[in-house]
């Protein structure tokens, strides 16, 4: 560890402007949450239970939670933009490659110190949370002890509940960053590494959706066309919640105080995928680490697969945007039946996707070809 | 003990480095001379462990120093263009490379600063780019290292910090033994303080010889024949550049020899008297025989001396 502390040196700083970032994040939300819980609160005791809504999960934690999260990824996005500046500076890069230090060792004291700038910040808004949730239920425990679905409101509001929805949070929010890094050390430009990877999270939603919008048969499997959507966008896990609601008092159904609550879908399953997907991007990292070259800097891509994957990528997604956009905008003006018309637009759009996406893929390989 | 054997680096269809292969003694200065383009700095960028070989191996004390931290640590690296963190101070940088390097000697660095003379709360950025050499250079001597390299290091200084520096290295290399591989293109410097010198052209080991060996060998000859001058006199492999004024003939041999003296009187040289050639000179004929030879051929330089 002592050895490291120079290479600690580096990142430092851009490791703690991105802790006050998140801290600043993670304070707000908790200020937002305090007023909102104390608005219910007071609302509750001026008029009764038609304000009532027993949900501080739902209703008062969750759109909190929801900007914060959002924020959060936004600040990881430019964590790892931050992070690679000198990297990606070729003189600097030169000098960091002469130092003492392997290549493996620069990267992992990076994602070490890059998961450290939003843990303890993170940490701060759990440990907060969790104080102004315990405070909210006592605050209401009176009027929960009235209420004919006692348990049932116990168990949504129950604290486990709200630890699990921050365990898949921070599950995210490590794996959003991991595969950021990934990208990093496949594609050698640092905002267009950045660029790529959010569009490389969106691409398997955006096929699914696209491919269904075109062909109909897919749109008909409900379920599994729901599933694989909510399986295919990882940024979205902790968005994705079910909703259900019950009765409230013992008065007929017209009379009846209904409460909404909402739970994540297919938690475990989604725990797991995230697993795997970390897993997954610290394989891949820990051997792009290594191969990577100092002499390959001004080329876009390091290894030929993943220019391939890119070129593959574009092509598809360049395809089936342009038949969305001419079935959107264009085709129902002039045509009643429109899928031979749009299997056309497709190959169109995957002609033009693959020659500027082969052009960019060949970036500094076509310049050392022309020396 | 430096070991690069058989080192060869391509960059696309580009051949930077070709088959070069060097030994360089312990406690030696060693000087890296060449055109541009003709592979100097990725030969360095491969001795200091920024590029990897396609082929061969560069050997520091018998350890690979690609990716090899132990190597490394006692490597100082002076690059020819900045290698600093921007924003950091010449104090910041200090602190950087005393956690960096474990023999980094912060007293050292001090001692240094007393002749450079760099302000510690300066940054980085606002040095001018001979400050900034001199910064690296303080560093990297401060490491105490066992080699240190230096790529173009008295480019952007002035006469005095020029003189400076390089009496700092004669004398780190005096009082610590450690080796200096040192590029440069200013030629006086390198013959002043080099013990060796490979010359490099199109990423080939042109020549590679001690300074005096060097300038041994490659001399310029003002010869005048007893009559015609021997009409292949061009083509003598021995000759590396040939020019006459009138009678008096200039010949430049990279095999100069008291046996080359006699062939040339045995050819009617009546008056032969050798002119010694400074580095830069021997590198300026010696780097345009190989460029010619490799362009045209030697017997095109031939024919265009005859044509004379």
């Amino acid at each position: 560890m002592k050895e490291l502390k120079a290479l600690i040196k580096i990142e430092l700083r851009s490791t703690l402007l991105m802790s006050i970032y998140f801290l600043v994040v993670n304070l707000c939300g908790l200020a937002a949450c305090k007023i909102a819980m104390d608005k219910n609160y007071v609302n509750q005791l001026r008029y009764g239970i038609g304000w009532y809504i027993a949900q501080p999960n739902g209703e008062y934690i969750y759109p909190v939670l929801v900007g914060t999260y959002c924020f959060t990824l936004g600040g990881i996005i430019l964590l790892v933009y931050f992070q690679f500046v000198k990297d990606k500076s070729l003189e600097v890069g030169r000098f960091l490659k002469a130092l003492p230090y392997t290549n493996r060792q620069r990267g992992f004291v990076k994602i070490g110190m890059g998961i450290l700038s939003y843990t303890l910040p993170f940490l701060i808004l759990i440990g907060g949370m969790l104080l102004l949730h315990g405070s909210f239920v006592g605050q209401m425990q009176e009027i929960y002890n009235v209420f004919m679905n006692q348990e049932v409101i116990e168990r949504i509001i129950h604290i486990n509940e709200l630890l699990k929805m921050f365990l898949l949070m921070y599950m995210t929010f490590i794996a959003v960053y991991l595969f950021l890094m990934l990208v990093q050390y496949v594609a050698n430009n640092n905002l267009g590494s950045i660029i790529m990877s959010i569009l490389t999270l969106i691409a398997p939603l955006f096929i699914v959706l696209s491919g269904s919008e075109i062909y109909s048969f897919f749109r008909r499997m409900h379920r599994l066309r729901n599933l694989i959507i909510e399986f295919l966008f990882v940024p979205g896990y902790p968005l994705t919640l079910e909703g259900g609601s019950f009765a409230l008092d013992r008065q007929n159904q017209e009379q009846a105080h209904f409460i909404g609550y909402q739970e994540i879908n297919h938690y475990g399953l989604k725990v797991v995928g995230l697993i795997l997907f970390i897993g997954l991007c610290l394989i891949f990292i820990h051997l792009l680490i290594k191969h990577t070259k100092m002499e390959d800097s001004d080329k876009l891509f390091n290894h030929g697969l993943a220019k391939w994957i890119f070129i593959i990528g574009v092509t598809v997604c360049s395809g089936l945007l342009l038949a969305d956009m001419g079935l959107l905008f264009i085709l129902p003006l002039f045509m009643d039946e429109y899928f031979v018309m749009t299997q056309v637009l497709i190959l169109i759009g995957a002609l033009i996707g693959f020659v500027i996406a082969y052009k960019i893929g060949r970036i500094g390989s076509y310049k050392r070809e022309e020396k | 003990m430096i070991e690069i054997n058989d080192a060869c680096k391509s960059f696309g269809t580009l051949k930077a480095l070709d088959h070069v292969s060097i030994k360089i003694p312990k406690g030696c200065i060693y000087g890296v001379i060449g055109e541009n383009g003709a592979g100097k700095s990725t030969l360095i960028q491969a001795l200091v462990g920024i590029y990897t070989l396609d082929e061969g191996s560069i050997l520091i004390e018998g350890q690979p120093v690609y990716e090899n931290n132990e190597v490394k640590r006692h490597l100082g690296y002076v690059a020819d263009r900045n290698q600093f963190f921007k924003g950091y101070t010449v104090k910041q940088m200090m602190d950087f490379f005393d956690l960096a390097y474990p023999s980094f000697s912060v007293e050292k660095f001090e001692a240094y600063n007393k002749v450079f003379k760099l302000k510690k709360n300066a940054k980085v950025k606002n040095l001018s780019k001979g400050m900034q050499m001199r910064l690296a250079i303080m560093l990297n001597i401060a490491i105490g290292p066992r080699l240190l390299v230096l790529d173009e290091p008295t480019s952007g200084l002035d006469a005095i910090a020029k003189k400076q520096v390089l009496d700092l290295i004669i004398s780190e290399v005096e009082e610590s033994g450690m080796t200096v591989v040192i590029s440069s293109h200013h030629l006086a410097e390198l013959e002043r303080i080099c013990d060796e010198v490979t010359i490099l052209n199109q990423g080939k080991v042109a020549y590679q010889s001690t300074v005096d060996d060097l300038k041994a060998k490659v001399k310029k000859l003002q010869v005048v024949f007893e009559e015609k001058a021997p009409e292949d006199l061009g083509k003598w492999p021995e000759i590396v550049n040939l020019d006459h004024v009138g009678s008096v003939y200039y010949i430049v041999t990279d095999q100069y020899s008291h046996s080359f003296e006699d062939k040339l009187r045995k050819n009617g040289a009546r008056l032969i008297e050798p002119i010694g050639l400074n580095l830069e000179e021997v590198f300026i004929y010696t780097s345009t025989v190989e460029r010619i030879e490799g362009e045209r051929g030697k017997d095109e330089r031939v024919k265009s001396f005859n044509k004379n």
